[in-house]
């Protein structure tokens, strides 16, 4: 295996491959900024560019692209609040209010370490694991994918303050009914389009991330303008002290071993990674940390970009082991490697071992190289916050319209968006959390088709539920995280009794 | 006791009402002739959350609130110390960047809404606003291009062509 | 004169001569737009720039452009290529079989009839995907455990119900002697992900477009064990055709361009040439081979009749079958 890495670093060091993954990253990065674009487009956008050059040239460039995308998609959602890309929207949760609060220099730091972290980790067990993980990938049916959702919609609650899951479960309900729109996976038949073509192929989820995020953001800031005062702060704060990086480490780590491993399974992908870990993290979180998260914290903004970064190098195991696309990114990629006359598959790694390697070294090399390039730019990129007001929020309306607009190319699409945006004022000003809209919306519709194909194939049985291992483990996860503070109460008011039983018995 | 107008019960009634007609059209969906003796066809899932969205509203109608009787209208009262009227004009100026796009042409139409934003917002340095909305939009419009993304010109224009 | 009205006059003739170099140009078309009805990175986004590469290389057309017009089930792109038919002179808009599926389900009002076939440019052929450990080892293998138990051949599709993937293999099996209403069809979001679903033993069989699937295959964890091609393939001589099997089921799933309704002659004529010439070229034989496509050219009234034999064999498929009333 060493002498594999030896043989990809041989491949990939040249100057001329150097200097591809530079121009990458850089493209990518700038695409990845730009609202609607996300890698998938950037790749397509740049496969034509590299048939002109050889296999392991092509490769490194596409890295350097994918992963540049990835971070520019980032870097929009802490500066304004607008996720360019799905697998970023939990990004924004904690890296825009960082922005607010004048941090938006150590966000968009804290952003690219966690990525490379992320990154980094996730490579390694590529390396390390990739064989072993393309069974896992294969051990993972439609139950497990369906239990899986549930658990993720588990989670919801990490997502309300205190005292107000209601609220937030009401809102996931509305993620939810918003997910039904459109023409429905299984049986083909369409459902509340209200017999409008614009509504056949659903509503998109960049359309409502951006509609309950960043256009809503732009109207709070007309709203209550004088809040918005905090822009002029200075954004040179840049460094992470040893006790954030500390406090950021433990959550890096996890959440990127979590994010690899959902990167790993073909049927759930980096977004549900990012929101996963968000939730995850705040799960264990103390009750002090706890009360931190959607206010700018560091670890709600650490956990979901290493674990989209880490889901992202994952998905590349179903893709280099089994020749299996697990996103629309990938399946770009598994075209351009065909292309090039690369066949990913179980014999990859025995017959071109060059090849294998030289991928996963440039994967690699995209990461690090980005790291590089971004660091110094962050003061630069961060000093966007420090335009007055009067233009900035245009442009953030601009920035977002543009956004859902590049995408479909309907007029019909920004009317909704305006819509949404509204609605999604209306109950942010009653107190009302928009993130498990966007939970309920993600999760809904691949829960419902996971659930459908699962009792199909278990001819209507309800045994699916427990019949595997892997399921029963998703659901008692599941049970437990429901429980979970209901436990910790009945936990506190026995420790409580204990401490009272001590202090009388003292007495 | 008096039954206070809390925000949260507001908005449970308003969403037990979209709940009930969410249900009432999720009941509309045609089925294949397939499905209808499926377990679980395409009409179970609205079911299934249109009925907890009926559950949750009433919820939240019927949970206790913790608002003394001071808080509930001073809730009310904050909303009228927002900036409206600017608001709406930039929820309107959106509307009609929408609707006039097609017509007007992605660089004519974004830069006016650029311009006209800035302006509603109470910038007055009307040379900085031109050069900047007609500037941004531009060179968006020629990165666009550049990565080969095609933006039709508007209608408006499409249509002095043929003449 | 004033200066200003000079500029005026100078750029109104400016603006003259681009246009009579416009009208000039129809006489042979020297820019093609393409219409994907589609984001970036699918099957029709893949043809329409690999046949737009193919023409600049090969230097048929000296200008190409792309225009991405997702929604309404590809309906979108139809409607507004009907729509803005006058200044579309130059539009090509791409689009495959599902179109004939979809008007026929009545998902959008418009079928190819409303629009100007100029050709179909290549085809995919459907085929039967099985693990590679599979006990099914031919066609009949597959037909014979579904004649004894429909429930334990679940059949895995990268489409919804009641597309190409769910009834050719339906009709498949009604060769064999199966019963086709009973098949069971259990779709994935993408063909990918339903590859993995025959990976993981969940379900048992795959119907699937054959160049998603060689894509796959050829990784080695897979076997095809029919593709409906009514030859076997040179790109991929070892994958049985099921006609040699013994079932007589034959289906290209095509791919071709559109013109929008109303072209003059001279342009439709035109179109077809550049469509051939760049079909001929070097250029577009190294893009297909790139992609492991099969060449399928009709052109003008052929593809239209070819157009209409298709839907009546797929209406007549979808109506014994169920799909539509």
């Amino acid at each position: 295996m060493f002498e594999g890495i030896l043989v990809g670093l041989a491949t990939v060091l040249t100057i001329q491959n150097l200097l591809l993954v530079f121009a990458g990253c850089l493209a990518g990065t700038l695409i990845g900024m730009l609202p609607g674009l996300g890698p998938i487009s950037a790749i397509a956008l740049m496969i034509p560019i590299t048939y002109a050059l050889d296999p392991a040239s092509g490769m490194i460039l596409l890295a350097g692209v994918y992963y540049g995308a990835i971070f520019g998609g980032s870097t929009s959602s802490i500066l304004i609040n607008a996720p360019g890309v799905a697998g970023t929207v939990a990004t924004a949760f904690d890296g825009y209010p960082m922005a607010r609060q004048g941090k938006a220099g150590k966000a968009l730091t804290i952003a690219a370490y966690a990525s490379f972290a992320g990154g980094t980790l996730a490579a390694i067990f590529l390396v390390l694991l990739a064989p072993y993980l393309a069974e896992l990938s294969l051990g993972f049916r439609s139950a497990d994918y369906f239990m899986l959702m549930v658990l993720g919609l588990s989670l919801v609650s990490a997502f309300a303050a205190e005292g107000e899951h209601l609220k937030a479960l009401l809102m996931t309900i509305l993620g939810l009914m918003l997910a039904t729109v459109g023409t429905d996976l299984t049986a083909g038949v369409q459902r509340f389009t209200f017999g409008r073509m614009d509504l056949i192929d659903g509503i998109s989820f960049l359309l409502l991330a951006m509609g309950t995020f960043a256009l809503a953001e732009a109207f709070m800031m007309v709203l209550k303008p004088s809040q918005s005062a905090n822009n002029s702060l200075p954004t040179t704060d840049l460094g992470l002290d040893r006790q954030e990086i500390r406090e950021i480490a433990p959550v890096v780590g996890r959440s990127s071993v979590l994010g690899f491993l959902v990167g790993v399974l073909p049927g759930a992908g980096a977004t549900i990674a990012s929101f996963l870990a968000y939730g995850m993290e705040r799960g264990i979180a103390s009750t002090a940390d706890k009360a931190q998260f959607g206010k700018g914290s560091l670890k709600g903004l650490a956990a979901p970009e290493s674990a989209n970064n880490a889901a992202c190098t994952g998905s590349f195991v179903p893709l280099l082991t089994l020749g299996i696309p697990g996103s629309g990114t990938t399946a770009i990629l598994l075209g351009a490697l065909i292309a090039y006359g690369i066949q990913p598959g179980p014999r990859l790694y025995i017959d071109q071992p060059e090849i294998f390697w030289s991928v996963i070294v440039s994967m690699y090399f995209g990461n690090m190289i980005l790291l590089f390039l971004n660091l110094p730019l962050i003061p630069y990129i961060a000093k966007l916050l420090t335009i007055p007001r009067t233009f900035l929020i245009p442009l953030i309306g601009f920035f977002s319209l543009t956004g859902v607009y590049l995408v479909s190319f309907n007029p019909f699409d920004l009317q909704l968006m305006l819509y949404i945006a509204v609605c999604a004022v209306i109950l942010r000003l009653m107190t009302f959390p928009m993130a498990p809209v966007l939970l309920g919306f993600i999760l809904g519709g691949m829960l419902e088709d996971n659930l459908r194909r699962a009792i199909t194939l278990s001819d209507g049985n309800a045994s699916f539920l427990w019949e595997r291992p892997t399921t029963l483990c998703l659901l008692v996860l599941t049970v437990i995280a429901l429980m979970s503070p209901l436990l910790r109460m009945l936990m506190k008011s026995a420790l409580k009794g204990f401490k009272d039983k001590q202090n009388a018995s003292r007495l | 006791m008096t039954v206070y107008i809390t925000y949260s019960r507001a908005i449970g009634v308003l969403f037990l009402c979209i709940s009930c007609f969410y249900l009432y059209f999720g009941h509309q969906i045609q089925l294949d002739f397939w499905s209808e003796g499926e377990v679980f066809n395409a009409r179970s899932m609205p079911y299934l959350i249109g009925v907890s969205g009926i559950l949750v509203a009433i919820g939240l109608i019927f949970t206790p609130t913790k608002a003394s009787a001071t808080d509930a209208p001073h809730e009310w009262q904050e909303l009228k110390q927002l900036n409206w009227i600017p608001t709406i004009a930039f929820a309107l100026i959106i509307g009609l960047y929408g609707l006039s796009l097609e017509y007007l042409g992605f660089i004519v139409c974004s830069s006016l809404f650029l311009f006209c934003s800035s302006a509603i917002l109470g910038e007055r340095r009307w040379l900085i606003m031109a050069v900047l909305s007609i500037g941004v939009v531009s060179a968006f419009a020629l990165l666009i291009n550049w990565l080969g993304i095609y933006l039709a010109p508007g209608d408006l224009w499409m249509g002095w062509l043929d003449v | 004169m004033k200066p200003i009205a000079l500029t005026y006059i100078t750029s109104l003739f400016a603006l003259i001569a681009l246009f009579s170099a416009d009208i000039q140009c129809a006489e042979r078309l020297d820019k093609v737009h393409f219409l994907i009805p589609a984001g970036p990175g699918g099957g029709w986004d893949g043809t329409a720039r690999g046949m737009g590469e193919a023409m600049l290389k090969s230097g048929t057309v000296s200008q190409t452009s792309y225009e991405n017009l997702t929604g309404g089930g590809g309906g979108r792109a139809i409607a507004k290529l009907i729509e803005t038919a006058p200044r579309q002179q130059n539009t090509l808009l791409i689009n495959s079989t599902p179109m004939v599926v979809r008007s026929l389900q009545g998902i959008f009002p418009q079928s190819f009839r409303d629009l100007k076939p100029i050709a179909s440019v290549i085809a995919d052929y459907s085929c039967f995907v099985v693990a590679k450990d599979s006990p099914i080892k031919t066609f009949a293998d597959a037909a014979e455990i579904f004649k004894q138990d429909p429930r334990k051949l679940k059949a895995a599709g990268g489409s919804v119900k009641g597309s190409t993937d769910h009834f050719i293999l339906a009709r498949a099996l009604e060769l064999a002697g199966g019963n086709p209403r009973k098949l069971i069809y259990v779709p994935y979001d993408g063909g990918g992900k339903a590859m993995a679903g025959i990976l993981t033993g969940e379900s048992q069989i795959l119907s699937t477009g054959l160049s998603e699937a060689l894509d796959m295959a050829r990784a080695g964890e897979a076997r095809i064990i029919g593709v409906t091609a009514p030859q076997r393939l040179t790109d991929a001589p070892d994958i049985p055709t099921l006609i040699e099997q013994g079932y007589d089921l034959q289906f290209a799933n095509w791919r071709g361009f559109f013109a929008a309704p109303g072209l003059s002659d001279a342009n439709y004529e035109n179109m077809m040439l550049t469509v051939s010439d760049a079909l001929s070229t070097d250029a577009f034989e190294a893009v297909r081979k790139r992609n492991g496509w099969t060449l399928l050219h009709h052109e003008g009234s052929e593809f239209y009749s070819f157009l209409e034999r298709q839907e009546q064999e797929i209406s007549v498929l979808m109506r014994q079958l169920g799909f539509l009333r």
